[in-house]
């Protein structure tokens, strides 16, 4: 799965901490997601959409082997 | 995040002064150290069951000899390493949940391999000393440590902002 979130974080010029502590997760997780470690639960993935104001299929995107 | 199976972060350092001292107890068992007669708790028990080598099973009786210090050790290290594994940690959140899980299935894992080897090449009274340590304690041991592990790695991945 592919994600837009750096692009989308630097748009806003939030840092990883910061949209960490906006969505209450550890930056870690954030920095996972973003390098594609980490495939976020739904929750999430919704916490992050409402943050950057899109839709969660602007952000997340899926790959062939998906 | 849902963290009800876990306990309080703070009570962690609780749990490494248990299993230190549970941890010097047990090797001085496992190496029948003198040390041990100097320091043993002397006190009956109420037992459930309790046999000899030469008498049958008796039920609800007092347990026959009078030595606590072994139960204490199993205690501090059963508690040590349940505190030490199962506390919350300080930013709790869900990829460190599934990391934890991650951990806990390996470690079971390795554990179960541990038992299968043990049980095919170690043979006579040892391999009762060896079951002991692998049935309670191995299991939590390498789980703590895979994920200590895990946890460590996340918090080194410096991110590239």
């Amino acid at each position: 799965m592919k994600n837009r979130i750096r692009v989308e974080r630097a748009e806003l010029g939030l840092t990883q901490e910061q949209v960490a502590e906006k969505i209450g997760v550890s930056r870690q997780t954030i920095n996972a997601i973003e390098k594609g470690k980490y495939a976020p639960s739904v929750v999430l993935a919704l916490k992050l959409a409402r943050l950057f104001g899109k839709q969660v299929d602007d952000i997340f995107e899926l790959e062939a082997e998906d | 995040m849902n963290t009800r199976n876990l306990l309080p972060h703070s009570w962690r350092k609780v749990g490494w002064i248990f299993l230190t001292i549970g941890l010097v107890l047990g090797l001085l068992f496992l190496f029948e150290s003198s040390i041990l007669d100097a320091i043993d708790v002397h006190c009956k028990m109420p037992a459930l069951m309790t046999d000899d080598v030469f008498t049958d099973i008796e039920f609800f009786t007092l347990s026959k000899k009078d030595s606590i210090l072994d139960e204490i050790t199993v205690v501090l290290l059963t508690v040590g390493l349940v505190l030490v594994g199962f506390t919350r940690e300080r930013h709790e959140d869900e990829y460190i949940a599934q990391l934890r899980l991650e951990s806990l299935v390996w470690a079971t894992y390795v554990n179960l391999a541990l038992i299968v080897c043990s049980t095919l090449f170690i043979y006579g009274p040892v391999y009762l000393t060896v079951m002991v340590v692998l049935l309670y304690f191995t299991q939590m041991s390498l789980f703590i440590i895979k994920f200590r592990v895990a946890m460590y790695r996340l918090n080194r991945s410096r991110n590239e902002e």
